[in-house]
């Protein structure tokens, strides 16, 4: 039997409301006894504060919803953007100040400029592939509208595209000019070029070279480089031999050659017949034609770090500096990539002057490196400087301060053809080793991330392997069956077999 | 098992589907979703659904104002009667006692089968968190005692203890034999046709049949041959059959992970008509069963994502994570734990309660 | 003055500071450090520069100390009403029995493991392990958070429908609660998604857009309850020993250490969600190990997640504190790292040593002031932090995020819900489809 004179314990703290008044039961929040079905007066409810509640929330919700649909979202330059801005949305207003690139993650990125600063913008996957189908991936020089959300941080802001729909582009005029009149002068423009299609080769099956696409003029003749994808996007594709087209392209370069690349496949177009349009003038093409400008030079978020605002040569990092964090700026004498299952850093050899400096880096830092470093060009690096053996050394923790100022090489070719070794001379001894070979490539085998050619010199034949993930693609597309060239790698055995793995960077090159 | 040890060995499984995690490489997680939620399914339907529209011959309901074991242990003893009278199965409902905000009166049933008769006595006032409030022990005195007609046969052994929110179900089925013995069911309503191999199957099922509508009919023109056809098929359908195993999977593992226990589950639903008893290796609220099979699964989740990686930049086998993320740590644990309690007499709690209806209290 | 002392000197002023403000009900301290990186930034326009050497340990001491000494407010000042029926938690079961300082006390050693798993377990492991788990998981975090959101929303068990005959009645008392946990989580969640697409808090200060959005979710309804409904807190004891032992503590460390590190490592996830999820992994019943393992997980939470920006060659960002100090500073060598590791280290032992002359100093505070007034204090005082950073329009979504964040006090379901604000809009944004959603909503 319950003994009635005990009160609970912790119950001396509990108020009488919450008892029934008639059967002294608890009855809780109810505001009617579940035993007697006594009323509980001077009681509201708990239903009604429920419903209050809900209705505060979906009424309110409802209005900020309102408020936020209309609300304009302000105009921001880019040089007047502050920390404490930090995840705000902005919109901007300007131009794209170099092509959309699509990551291994199926994202892209481009950076925008306008006039008062520079900012990288990421969008995701799903939001690239909708650009890539409404042909809205910027090209340097495109005039950009969006809504973007910022990103701060003290060395790589960066903004999210918010919406794809309200992305607008105006693409950059492009002007259209006779192929003779395609100089290196117009490096990084985009240009508009009318013509009959010549010849198309199309790569073999499994093959990672691109198309190309041989356009004659009445003034001269050039190929045009594009891939699958693009392919795929021209309309009427099926009689480009022989047709009239007009396409806008980009003028590159490639070892001192022209190298033109065609935009998308959106922006090749079939002609009914030859093109009648004169050719511009000189001035209409300079106002038409858009040159790559440099990107306004990054905010300098160092607030007070230790970090010189110039950048150090090489030879001016001492083991004094043990432990300074420092900038500094040399030409790449290699790049060595890990080993495969090891877990070794990136290490980067940064010349000047005669003096070396390594630099080593972690590989999910060289995944966020925009450029990969190649050798021969001009690299700036910030990091921390380590000292072994006395002599110092560079530890880069962020891929973003590994940035590329030059590509063009130095001086010395970026292989050292003085160095090829005969292929008869590479043995399993040598594995692991790095050595020159110089051969003609025989056929192309696709592997899953690269490409394997043989190359034959007069002493053997040696396998060569270029993986995607480190051999440019404007390194590998001029290789081909038949082609000379001169090649720098590790020695590697796969299934028994020597093959020379292709370094990063311009590890190959065409040979006369 | 606990509902998130079932969750995670959903999600385990789930995860040796190479196309679940195709898919959220690509932005979609339904696969590792479905292997989760079908993971804690079961118990979802039993401790969500049906046990509130399960039927009950009669309702013990304590007055908290005059708790009176004798009360408790008539009601009892009547709905042994009916079963034994009427030849029936009864469903009996013991309710929980609430006194307060946190505060429920605790009380255990026995039936003592020697004597035949039903013994009720109150414990200790309780927490939620099911801790005795010191000091209550002996606020409710005496025993409740009543003759049954029959006696009552207990093959799962938790004890018929109600404290907090809701209180057990017993169903009390007649064994046919001359004696007339009683069958005791603890939980008819739970870990019976929800907790089937047949209803993974099932719901799998459902899943195929509506990603098959959705999927619309196949263009198979140009493929000849058999093997191209059913290529064709499979691929046009392929989130109808990958569905199809993630889900039955994935609700299968829960029905086996619950056969490791004592209640066991019906487990061809409905071509079996009762529970198949489980091993009992273990209780489904032990802590250190439960943990390690939700470490395991993150182990081979973990290990399943790292096969799935073309290049990977870090090279290690099974073993090696295994080493790395479990038996060393363990080990380690281990030694400190032996460290810290070294000399000291640990009395094992046997707590023969239904963990799993204690844990979906609590939770 | 030599780095060694600017940095010992900072992060004890840090420390100390954030100590104090921890007694504070309602104050955050990513608010305080929200205004501090303010005041560096408005230093720097005036052209003085403070160098890291003082702002990234006082940073750093100021997260510990509220990893630590928040408990105080949350023990001690979190009385519940006895006629609220939903579940009294085992911290204020300590309060209303008069053994609150035991409490809090039981959470600090819970907090100063954390500080010894930090140190020892984490600081040497994590710049070894943890590139691994991020180069396998960097691509799987959407579906992670899909699946931490599907547990959170198919694990809260019905409370009502337990009298009564079977049936409709009976499924709808206990849905009740169930029904009002779900639509808080997708009425939390849509409030996500306005903010973090097109937020009405003005650009300029949108680094705190959040800020009152949270404040309405947790802090007012909070604050709201205890004036409404709160408890006569009885006489508290102060009391010389703890009943805890070593293997407790291991426990604690076991429980708390694996939610607190979780909700540190994984996106949008906070300590309460990995608190939830250890505390069923585990399965710990001990309320020790419960109040114990608060303790480490919220330290390991705030101090771990604020850590792995330090730590070399993983550069990743989580939570607010880690992203306020990215804005000043970005740490890339490992001579950051060990300042971190020693920063957390001092402010460690400093912050538990304020400990208990804090709680004594708060409890003899509630013995002295009316436990309704501490609150209406604590209520203005947010009103005015979010008014003064936010302006009105900051207000008016503090109050909208208010009647949210009352549904579940009101309904009995876990409060957890509400973190739909950042779970649902960051999952769906992770996928790729969180686009789809703004652009069905017409916020894009």
């Amino acid at each position: 039997m319950t003994d009635s004179k005990k009160v609970l314990p912790g119950h001396e703290t509990q108020s009488d409301d919450i008892n029934c008044p008639s059967c002294g039961r608890f009855v809780g929040p109810a505001s009617r006894c579940p035993y007697c079905k006594a009323k509980i007066p001077r009681r509201m409810s708990l239903v009604v504060f429920q419903w209050a509640a809900i209705f505060l929330a979906t009424v309110g919700l409802f209005l900020l919803y309102l408020m936020a649909r209309s609300r304009e979202v302000p105009v921001v330059m880019l040089g007047n953007i502050q920390p404490t801005m930090n995840f705000g949305q902005i919109r901007v207003v300007g131009q794209a100040a170099t092509d959309g690139r699509i990551f291994r993650n199926g994202g892209m990125g481009f950076t925008v400029s306008d006039g008062t600063g520079s900012m990288m913008v990421f969008t995701s996957q799903r939001q690239a592939q909708e650009l890539e189908a409404r042909n809205m991936i910027p090209k340097a020089g495109d005039s950009v509208n969006f809504v973007g959300g910022l990103n701060l941080a003290e060395d790589k802001s960066s903004m999210r595209l918010v919406s794809v729909d309200d992305f607008q582009l105006t693409r950059a005029p492009a002007a259209t000019i006779k192929l003779k009149d395609i100089t290196m002068d117009l490096d990084g423009s985009s240009v508009e070029v009318t013509g009959q299609v010549m010849d198309l080769v199309v790569p073999a099956a499994g093959s990672k070279r691109p198309y190309s696409l041989k356009l004659k003029d009445d003034s001269g003749e050039v190929a045009i480089k594009f891939w699958q994808t693009d392919y795929d996007r021209i309309e009427g594709k099926d009689v480009l031999n022989g047709a009239f087209i007009r396409a806008r392209v980009t003028v590159g370069s490639y070892e001192g050659k022209l190298d033109l690349k065609l935009s998308s496949g959106a922006d090749l177009e079939i002609l009914d017949g030859p093109p009648s349009a004169p050719a511009p003038t000189p001035a209409q093409k300079a106002a038409a034609t858009y040159r790559q400008s440099k990107p306004s030079r990054a905010r300098d978020f160092s607030r007070g770090r230790s970090v010189a605002a110039t950048s150090l040569s090489v030879s001016a990092v001492t083991a004094d500096m043990d432990g300074k964090t420092i900038r500094v700026r040399g030409r790449v004498e290699s790049i060595t990539p890990p080993q495969e299952g090891t877990q070794q850093p990136f290490v980067l050899i940064l010349a000047d002057n005669g003096s070396r400096l390594r630099v080593a880096y972690w590989p999910s830092v060289d995944e966020v490196i925009a450029i990969k470093p190649t050798p021969g060009a001009l690299f700036e690096v910030e990091g921390a400087v380590t000292v072994y053996e006395d002599k110092p050394q560079m530890r880069v923790t962020s891929g973003y301060k590994v940035k590329l100022v030059n590509d063009m090489p130095a001086s010395q070719p970026t292989v050292d053809e003085s160095k090829a070794v005969p292929v008869s001379s590479i043995s399993e001894a040598d594995k692991g080793q790095t050595r020159v070979v110089k051969g003609v490539l025989g056929p192309a085998r696709s592997l899953k991330s690269g490409v394997a050619y043989s190359l034959t010199d007069d002493s053997g034949t040696i396998d060569l392997i270029l993986w995607n993930a480190l051999v440019p693609e404007d390194v590998q597309a001029p290789l081909e069956e038949g082609v000379r060239v001169v090649a720098t790698g590790e020695v590697g055995i796969y299934e028994g077999q020597l093959q020379i793995k292709a370094a990063a960077g311009r590890s190959v090159m065409t040979i006369r | 098992m606990k509902g998130f040890t079932h969750f995670m060995s959903g999600v385990a499984v789930a995860s040796f589907g190479p196309w679940a995690i195709d898919a959220a490489l690509a932005g979609n997680p339904i696969f590792f979703i479905l292997g989760g939620a079908c993971g804690i399914l079961p118990d979802t339907l039993d401790f969500k659904f049906y046990r509130f529209f399960y039927h009950h011959d009669v309702y013990v309901e304590p007055d908290p104002a005059n708790l009176d074991p004798q009360i408790v242990a008539d009601e009892i003893a009547r709905a042994v009667a009916m079963a034994h009278d009427e030849n029936r199965y009864i469903n009996l409902k013991l309710s929980s006692v609430r006194l307060g905000a946190d505060h429920w009166q605790q009380y255990n049933v026995t039936f003592d089968n020697e004597k035949k008769e039903v013994v009720v006595t109150f414990g200790p006032v309780v927490n939620t968190g099911q801790v005795p409030i010191p000091g209550t022990e002996d606020l409710t005195t005496g025993v409740g005692r009543a003759p049954i007609k029959s006696r009552v046969i207990q093959t799962y052994d938790a004890a018929l203890k109600v404290d907090i929110f809701d209180g057990p179900t017993i169903g009390l089925k007649p064994l046919g034999n001359e004696e007339g013995d009683l069958d005791l069911e603890f939980l008819p309503w739970h870990r019976e046709w929800s907790h089937s191999l047949t209803m993974g199957a099932f719901l799998g099922l459902l899943w195929m049949i509506g990603a098959m509508l959705w999927a619309g009919l196949p263009v198979l023109e140009g493929l000849t041959g058999w093997k191209a056809i059913l290529g064709g098929l499979f691929t046009h359908y392929s989130v109808a059959w990958q569905g199809f195993i993630t889900i039955a999977a994935c609700y299968g593992i829960h029905v086996i992970e619950d056969q490791l226990g004592h209640m066991g589950s019906n487990i061809f639903y409905p071509f079996t008509k009762n529970r198949t008893p489980g091993l009992q290796w273990m209780h489904s609220g032990d802590g250190l069963p439960n943990f390690l099979t939700v470490w395991i699964s993150c182990i081979l989740i973990f290990w399943n994502l790292h096969r799935a990686i073309p290049e990977p930049t870090y090279h290690f086998s099974l073993l090696h994570l295994l080493m790395v993320a479990l038996i060393i740590p363990g080990l380690i644990m281990g030694a400190l734990h032996w460290l810290f309690t070294r000399g000291t007499r640990v009395d094992a709690i046997v707590d023969t309660t239904d963990d799993e209806w204690s844990a979906s209290k609590a939770g | 003055m030599e780095a060694f002392w600017m940095v010992l000197i900072s992060c004890v002023i840090g420390t100390v500071i954030s100590s104090v403000i921890s007694c504070l009900p309602g104050l955050h301290i990513y608010n305080v450090m929200g205004a501090m990186v303010l005041g560096l930034l408005a230093l720097e326009t005036g052209g003085t520069m403070v160098p890291p050497e003082i702002f990234v340990p006082m940073m750093i001491g100021m997260v510990v100390g509220w990893a630590m000494l928040n408990t105080i407010p949350a023990v001690l000042l979190g009385a519940p009403d006895e006629s609220a029926m939903f579940t009294v938690l085992p911290g204020q079961k300590y309060l209303l029995s008069g053994r609150g300082y035991e409490g809090t006390m039981i959470t600090a050693v819970g907090g100063l493991a954390g500080a010894f798993f930090i140190i020892f377990v984490l600081g040497p492991f994590a710049p070894k392990y943890l590139p691994v788990a991020q180069e396998v998981l960097k691509g799987h975090m959407h579906w992670i958070l899909w699946v931490i959101i599907t547990f959170i929303l198919m694990s809260e068990w019905p409370k009502g429908g337990n009298r009564g005959p079977a049936g409709w009645a009976k499924f709808y008392d206990a849905w009740k609660t169930l029904l009002a946990g779900l639509a808080t989580f997708f009425l939390a969640g849509l409030l996500g998604f306005i903010i973090l697409t097109r937020s009405p808090v003005d650009h300029e200060v949108a680094f705190q857009n959040i800020m009152p959005a949270f404040v309405g979710l947790f802090a007012i309804p909070w604050c709201l309850l205890n004036m409404i409904s709160a408890a006569d807190v009885p006489k508290q004891r102060v009391v010389k020993g703890l009943e805890v032992d070593g293997d407790l503590i291991l426990r604690s460390v076991w429980s708390g250490g694996l939610g607190g590190g979780l909700a540190a490592y994984l996106p949008a996830v906070t300590g309460g969600v990995g608190g939830l999820l250890a505390g069923h992994a585990t399965a710990q019943r001990d309320e020790r190990i419960f109040i114990m393992g608060q303790g480490v997980s919220k330290f390991v939470y705030y101090v771990g997640s604020f850590m792995l920006l330090f730590v070399p060659g993983l550069g990743l960002t989580r939570g607010g504190g880690a992203w306020m100090m990215k804005t000043l500073y970005v740490p890339t060598t490992y001579s950051d790292y060990y300042l971190a590791l020693g920063s957390i280290a001092i402010a460690s032992a400093v912050a538990y040593l304020m400990m208990s002359p804090l709680a004594r100093m708060v409890l003899w505070f509630i013995d002295r002031f009316n436990y309704r007034h501490v609150s209406t204090f604590a209520l203005v005082i947010i009103i005015v932090m979010v008014l003064a950073v936010t302006g009105w329009v900051g207000m008016f979504i503090a109050v909208v995020s208010t009647g949210i964040g009352l549904l579940p006090v009101l309904f009995g379901s876990r409060r957890l819900n509400c973190l739909g604000i950042l779970l649902l809009p960051m999952a769906c944004n992770m996928a790729g489809f969180g686009e789809v959603i703004t652009r069905w909503l017409r916020l894009t």
